[in-house]
C-alpha cells in the first residue's frame, strides 16, 4: 500500500480563543448573578 | 481587492518569486484537505525538487489578512516565510513512517462524531460519547505555528499497530504534566488586566500547552483527575472549541440544560464553523473515572427515579391487591 503523507501547517489562533472565553465568561457572569437575585 | 480565487492564483504563480534559489524549480500546487466538521480547506504545497515531503500551508487565514491590510506582497511573502520556516526543522518521509521514530510524537484530537462522517470514514479513531478520539503526528515548530500528519489508514497500516495500542501511546503522550494546562478563568482575565471574581466567573480552562487541538485532553483521565484537584470531584465540562474546554464544578447551581443552551448559542454566533466541537455539555465525576453526557446521566437518573417510583408504585398496587383479596377472603372467611 503507498503511502501518502500530508503535513499541514497550522496557525494557531490566539485571538478568537480569547474572543470565545470572553464569550462563556459573559454568560456564566449573568447565570451567577442571577441566581443572587434569587 | 481581489477574490479568494483570484488569490489563490496568483499565490500559486508567485509564490516562488518570493523563496530563494533553492526554490527555483519547485513544484507548486494547491491540495484540497477534509478538516474538521468536514470543512474543505485549500492550502499551498510547495515541493523542492528532490524532496519528497513538504507542508501543506492553507491559505485562507492568509487571505484574511491580506482582507485586513490589502497588502498582497507582504502576505505573500508570509506564505514564503512559512515554507522556509518549516525547511529550518524538516521532517523527512521515512521518520513518519516509522512507527519507533514517532511513537513519542503521536497526539490525540476531538472532534464531533455527527459533523464528520467524510473525515473519520478516512482515519482510525476512538469514539468518546458524542465525539471521535484521532491521531496525529505532531513537530512543533516556532511560535503560533504548528506542523501535523494527520493518521489515516494506510498510515496506521504501514506502522503496523492496532487502534488500540495508537490510542495508548496518544494518552501516554498528552497526558504527561508539562503538555497539561489548567488556568482558572479568572487568573487569565487578571493577566490580561481585568480583575474579575473567582466566585463572578468559576469557569477553570483546560487544554494543551499550545492552546492548539487541546480539547483532546477530555480522552484523558489522567488529565481530568489533575483537573478535579482545582475544580472539584464533580464537575460540568463545556466545549468551547476543538482546541480547549471548560470546566465548571457540578454543585446543583447550574442546570445542564442551560449550559447546553449556553454551548449551543456561543458556537452558533461566536465560532469558526473549523472550531466547532459540540453542541453537548459532558460531566466527569473523578470518583469513578466516568465521564458521560450531561443530559444523558440526567436523563439516566431521572429513568432510575421513575423506575424506582414504578417499582414502588408495583409494589403498593401488589399491596392493595393481596390486601383486597385478603379482605375477600376474609369476607368469604366470616360468612
Amino acid at each position: 500500500m503507498k503511502t501518502n503523507v500530508k503535513i499541514q501547517i497550522e496557525q494557531i489562533q490566539k485571538e478568537k480563543q480569547k474572543e470565545r472565553l470572553k464569550q462563556y465568561a459573559d454568560r456564566i457572569r449573568k447565570e451567577v448573578k442571577s441566581h443572587d437575585k434569587l | 481587492m481581489i477574490s479568494y480565487e483570484k488569490f489563490v492564483e496568483e499565490a500559486t504563480n508567485k509564490i516562488t518569486d518570493y523563496l530563494p534559489d533553492e526554490y527555483r524549480n519547485a513544484t507548486v500546487s494547491i491540495q484540497t484537505v477534509t478538516k474538521a466538521n468536514d470543512t474543505e480547506l485549500q492550502g499551498i504545497s510547495i515541493l523542492k525538487s528532490g524532496e519528497n515531503i513538504c507542508p501543506n500551508i492553507y491559505l485562507i487565514d492568509y487571505y484574511r489578512q491580506y482582507m485586513q491590510t490589502g497588502d498582497l506582497e507582504a502576505t505573500l511573502k508570509q506564505i514564503a516565510e512559512t515554507r522556509i520556516r518549516y525547511d529550518a526543522k524538516p521532517m523527512d518521509l521515512q521518520e513518519v513512517l516509522d512507527w519507533e521514530r514517532i511513537r513519542s510524537k503521536v497526539t490525540a484530537r476531538v472532534i464531533n462524531m455527527d459533523t464528520n462522517q467524510k473525515l473519520l470514514s478516512k482515519v482510525p479513531y476512538t469514539p468518546l460519547a458524542d465525539l471521535a478520539v484521532t491521531y496525529h503526528v505532531q513537530i512543533n515548530m516556532e511560535a503560533g505555528q504548528e506542523a501535523v500528519a494527520r493518521i489515516d489508514h494506510a498510515l496506521l497500516h504501514t506502522y503496523g499497530v492496532s487502534v488500540e495500542e495508537l490510542h495508548k501511546e496518544a494518552m501516554k503522550n498528552i497526558s504527561k504534566p508539562e503538555n497539561i494546562r489548567i488556568t482558572k478563568m479568572s487568573d487569565l482575565f487578571a493577566e490580561a488586566g481585568y480583575e474579575m471574581e473567582p466566585e463572578m466567573v468559576p469557569l477553570t480552562i483546560l487544554t494543551n500547552q499550545s492552546g492548539s487541538y487541546g480539547a483532546g485532553l477530555i480522552a484523558s483521565d489522567q488529565a481530568l483527575q489533575m483537573a478535579a484537584k482545582t475544580v472539584g470531584e464533580n464537575f460540568y465540562i463545556l466545549p468551547s472549541s476543538v482546541h480547549e474546554v471548560l470546566l465548571l464544578p457540578k454543585n446543583g447551581e447550574y442546570e445542564s440544560e442551560i449550559l447546553q443552551e449556553m454551548v449551543k448559542s456561543v458556537n452558533a454566533t461566536e465560532l469558526d464553523p473549523l472550531d466547532i466541537l459540540s453542541d453537548r455539555v459532558y460531566e466527569y465525576n473523578a470518583r469513578t473515572h466516568r465521564l458521560t453526557l450531561a443530559g444523558d446521566q440526567e436523563l439516566t437518573d431521572q429513568m432510575k427515579q421513575a423506575q424506582a417510583l414504578t417499582e414502588q408504585t408495583t409494589l403498593q398496587q401488589d399491596a392493595q391487591e393481596l390486601l383486597a383479596e385478603a379482605q375477600l377472603q376474609t369476607v368469604s372467611l366470616t360468612r
